[in-house]
């Protein structure tokens, strides 16, 4: 709110700028900028969605005048005549008759001529053009009242009467901004008369504009229906100092202040004559609203005790009404201009305010302290985190929208869930929920591969989203992705690419961190991994993540690992102790090498070996020749010394199947 | 002549991991490996065979020679910890000076960084750390944050809605208070960083994803003075025990009363510059006391239980802190960011 102080000044004696700004920061309308014009220093204040009242220099000197409990000086008005029950200049269609809360309107003779330059340079400091006498004393109440009005050239309304009613689809209407012509719609509340539209709600229209050939006038205020107005705005694409006021909550009660102050300035500065009682609607006149307020909810709220005189006299600087209190409780009425207080909260917050914010002490919260529960969807990736992170990946963070040729790219219809569009995302193309973290974490590694990174391992935690039977769904995934060498080029090092199995130990790591037990088995076919280079991770029969090196055409043929892991499902498994100890058998194990020959799938003849016997308590596979695999067996007992006649039977057993796999 | 190796492989690792002392060591490696050795002696003998079992017992031969070595040099750092003949023992001098093992370090993003660290004060007041769905209705979203249909906020220009009628993704991390608050029975305390949505173009100091760092606690006789302890106290830890803050008057539309906090400008100290448009303060957050429509929309009677809530952006505050000026770093897996 554009506030030039030599202009506030009239409504209310003003302290110190910087104490003024202070002060008006701390009761909540924080100073945005300010700026010296000349020798007035006009202040900017950061406006507030709920206060319509701020919207208007009266406004703002009412809360000057609270704050430093000094006199409001309302300026002058000249009083409406009565109201017509006849209404002869309105008419409100049925149809429309919810859109509007007030609307008030009189006819007036008056001379249109040039301002006087008071008013030009007033309507300056808020970058208003002057265009006339008429124009520009609406266009004034409105940045003193905070209440649009609106005056048409009375000649230019066809039966002279205004008629309140929706838009016809497409009907055109010319703005009073020349060019600016506008198509409505039945969503629009249009001032019209018995011809055409001669008015929206945020401006008028060209044809009833108000020039220098205009001898009367019909002078409007109004409150209409604040979401319409706004929808309308928006819709229309039309911004106006009035559409700014009729978006928020306008106490219908300024219209006739408004009318009256303009009708003072026509007067004087116009030879306004008025020539007909008020023609209005306003079918429910608003009512001060009371409240019994509990002095108790001060303390309850805010934390501090203020004294009942002190409380009083902050509502009565306010202008709340306040009866007579009992038992801790104060009848009060709010004033009608103050639309956004409801509830004894916001009482509160009006007397804390004017109290001081700064007054409020710091306690430590008391009482039963709760239970932690941290969520475990949240530690969960944490640990994830500290795992990977510790393995010498990198987290990155990306946006879950992606190009919708990312799809067919990757191939993602069909292994995946549907995916989910965005209905209204800025670019259309980019209008697709991620299904897997694999596009986004592919395209890192390729762009770090670029860049000539030797070694490439992200990670990323995020949400994944799908649409499985028209139900929107959404998981938590974490994906892992590597690519180049295991270890930089150093006089100590022995730098090697990373594949397939460098990323499958990295998630064996995790899972041992994690404490769940996995098995992988080979994948028929992910659309973006490799066939026969590619494995599911399972727990027991629950897939929850699957392997692989990703396409080559994928990865501008760089050699590319992913991991993609499901971390919602892997929430709900049990899990055993990540951090298993036990104590070391006093005595010594006997450990051999043996051979098998032509193994083609490893981790079924794992199980047969280990499911020979219990004192085989681990199988290492120590080294690789084409299909010949050496496996070391650890032989270990906690109850006695094994020799080599307690393993001979199991060594029978070791050979037969190393015969039946040759 | 198979088994015989087999055999005499077992016998030898059998005999290496129950030896104790070098000396034993020793002499079983002379036993074994040395040039009159038991391997050497069956080498000897494979003249007897014909070719292709000389192929087959050569190979096995070298595993058991590879598999009994493998066994020494570990005994040996079974017993001193240190291989034999390693660098430690050689008498040469190190360049201890020389870069060690480049192990691979792993970064974390600096959103996770920041809000551990914030996590941690919290997490010490008490709280505990919640999170959300980001596709959301416009319940959860809206109407149980005291925005009402009609609501500016719900505009569709600044939401992301998803093509079904009452999805979109969260607009803001309040979602989750909402949902904490239908879930769970006073007293909790609870701290929620996450993503949010707008609609909006990526450039530097806007993106379509951001994120928040909330915060609530619930119970009785909670007060605007708790909030202000607790907020304190994040300020304190967080930007260091020199740093002023400051309640304010503000409005949103989940609290009454709300409050904006300010937080002493740490680039000139009340001097005033640029960042802070010379006021000497910069906004960190918004809070105040949960609405008394949100508990009631709960069935938690405002007389009896009151609570307060806070919020604050977490990406500026990450990039502040590691010197980053363009937000879509954040977010473009630049590892050079990182």
């Amino acid at each position: 709110m554009i506030v030039p102080l030599d202009w506030l000044a009239e409504y209310v004696d003003l302290p110190e700028t910087k104490d003024l700004t202070d002060r008006l920061t701390m009761i909540g309308h924080m100073l945005d900028k300010i700026k010296r014009i000349g020798t007035d220093t006009v202040i900017d204040l950061e406006l507030r969605g709920n206060r319509s009242d701020m919207f208007g220099l009266i406004g703002v000197a009412r809360e000057v005048s609270a704050a430093f409990d000094r006199k409001l000086k309302l300026p002058p008005i000249f009083p409406l005549p009565g109201v017509d029950p006849k209404s002869p200049h309105l008419e409100v269609n049925a149809s429309a008759g919810k859109l509007v809360h007030r609307y008030t309107a009189l006819r007036l003779k008056v001379r249109v001529g040039p301002s006087p330059g008071w008013l030009i340079k007033k309507l300056a400091s808020w970058e208003i053009p002057s265009i006339n006498n008429v124009v520009d004393i609406t266009n004034f109440v409105m940045i003193e009242t905070g209440q649009p009005l609106h005056s048409f050239d009375f000649h230019r309304i066809s039966g002279g009467k205004l008629i309140l009613r929706r838009g016809q689809e497409n009907e055109e209407f010319n703005t009073i901004q020349q060019g600016l012509t506008v198509r409505l719609s039945p969503e629009d509340l249009v001032i019209s008369d018995n011809e055409q539209a001669q008015a929206l709600t945020m401006i008028g229209g060209r044809f009833s504009r108000v020039t220098e050939n205009t001898s009367e006038i019909l002078l409007e205020s109004a409150v209409y229906d604040q979401a319409n107005s706004r929808h309308s705005s928006h819709r229309l694409k039309i911004y106006t100092h009035s559409s700014v006021r009729h978006e928020k909550l306008l106490d219908p009660g300024q219209v006739r202040f408004a009318l009256e102050r303009a009708l003072y300035l026509l007067k004087d500065l116009a030879d306004a004559e008025i020539l007909s009682r008020v023609s209005e609607y306003y079918p429910h006149p608003e009512k001060p609203k009371n409240l019994v307020f509990d002095l108790s909810q001060i303390s309850g709220l805010g934390g501090i005790e203020i004294k009942l005189e002190k409380v009083t006299d902050i509502l009565n600087r306010l202008e709340f009404k306040i009866g007579p209190h009992k038992a801790g409780k104060l009848n009060i009425s709010i004033p009608t201009i103050r639309t956004d207080i409801v509830g004894s909260a916001d009482v509160v917050e009006e007397v804390l305010r004017i109290h001081g914010y700064d007054k409020i002490p710091s306690v430590p919260l008391s009482g039963e302290t709760p239970a932690l529960s941290t969520y475990p969807s949240y530690s969960i990736q944490e640990k994830v985190r500290d795992l990977f992170s510790s393995m010498g990946v990198n987290e990155i963070i990306s946006f879950p929208m992606l190009h919708r040729e990312s799809l067919p790219q990757y191939s993602l219809h069909g292994y995946y869930p549907r995916h989910v569009e965005l209905e209204n995302s800025i670019d259309p193309q980019i209008n697709v929920l991620r299904p897997t973290l694999l596009p986004n974490l592919v395209e890192s590694a390729v762009k770090n591969l670029h860049a000539r990174q030797p070694r490439v391992a992200l990670f990323e935690i995020g949400k994944t989203f799908f649409n499985t039977g028209n139900i929107y769904r959404e998981s938590l995934a974490a994906g892992l992705v590597i690519s180049g060498m295991d270890l930089p080029p150093a006089w100590n090092t022995d730098p090697k690419p990373m594949d397939y199995f460098y990323i499958k130990g990295l998630i064996e790591k995790l899972f041992f961190g994690l404490g769940l037990t996995v098995i992988f088995l080979p994948e028929s076919g992910h659309p973006s991994l490799r066939l026969a280079h590619c494995a599911v991770i399972m727990h027991a029969r629950t897939r929850i993540g699957v392997l692989g090196q990703v396409e080559p055409v994928l990865t501008d043929n760089f050699p590319v690992y992913y991991a993609d892991l499901d971390l919602e499902l892997i929430l709900s498994l049990p899990t055993i102790n990540p951090n298993p100890y036990r104590i070391i058998s006093k005595f010594q194990p006997i450990i051999e090498d043996i051979n098998f020959d032509n193994v083609v799938n490893y981790s079924s003849l794992e199980n047969k070996i280990s499911s020979l016997s219990p004192l085989i308590q681990k199988i290492e596979a120590v080294d690789k020749y084409q299909h010949r695999l050496t496996l070391r067996l650890t032989f270990h007992s906690d109850q006695i010394q094994l020799s080599s006649a307690d393993i001979r039977p199991i060594r029978s057993k070791l050979e037969k199947l190393r015969n039946k796999s040759d | 002549m198979h088994q015989k190796l087999q055999n005499i492989k077992n016998e030898a690792l059998a005999q290496i991991l129950s030896s104790e002392g070098r000396e034993e060591l020793d002499r079983l490696r002379t036993h074994y490996l040395g040039k009159k050795g038991v391997l050497n002696q069956i080498a000897g003998e494979f003249k007897k065979l014909d070719r292709e079992q000389r192929v087959d017992i050569g190979r096995l031969f070298n595993d058991v020679k590879a598999a009994i070595s493998d066994a020494f040099n570990s005994k040996n750092v079974g017993i001193s910890g240190i291989p034999a003949g390693g660098p430690a023992t050689s008498g040469s001098e190190i360049d201890v000076t020389l870069p060690g093992f480049p192990h691979p370090v792993g970064h974390l993003h600096p959103n996770t960084v920041v809000a551990r660290e914030i996590n941690a004060i919290f997490t010490g007041l008490g709280f505990s750390v919640a999170d959300g769905p980001e596709l959301e209705t416009e319940e959860f979203n809206y109407t149980r944050l005291n925005l009402p249909p009609d609501h500016p906020a719900r505009d569709l220009q600044d939401t992301l809605y998803v093509k079904e009628p009452e999805y979109l993704l969260r607009t803001h991390t309040s979602s989750v208070e909402a949902r904490i608050l239908a879930v769970h029975r006073p007293p909790y305390r609870f701290v929620f960083p996450g993503k949010a949505y707008r609609n909006e173009n990526a450039n530097a100091s806007n993106t379509p994803m951001f994120t928040q760092y909330q915060g609530l606690a619930v119970g009785q006789g909670i007060t605007l003075a708790n909030l202000k302890h607790t907020l304190e106290t994040f300020v304190t830890g967080f930007y260091g025990s020199s740093a002023k803050s400051r309640f304010r008057c503000k409005y949103y539309p989940e609290v009454e009363p709300g409050v904006g906090m300010d937080i002493s400008c740490p680039f000139c100290n009340f001097k005033g510059c640029m960042v802070c448009k010379y006021r000497g303060w910069i906004e960190i957050l918004g809070a105040g006391m949960i609405h008394p429509s949100m508990l009631e929309m709960v069935k938690l009677d405002p007389l009896k239980f009151t609570g307060f809530a806070w919020g604050m952006g977490l990406d500026r505050i990450a990039m502040t802190r590691y010197g980053i000026n363009d937000i879509r770093a954040l977010f473009n897996g630049n590892l050079a960011y990182i």
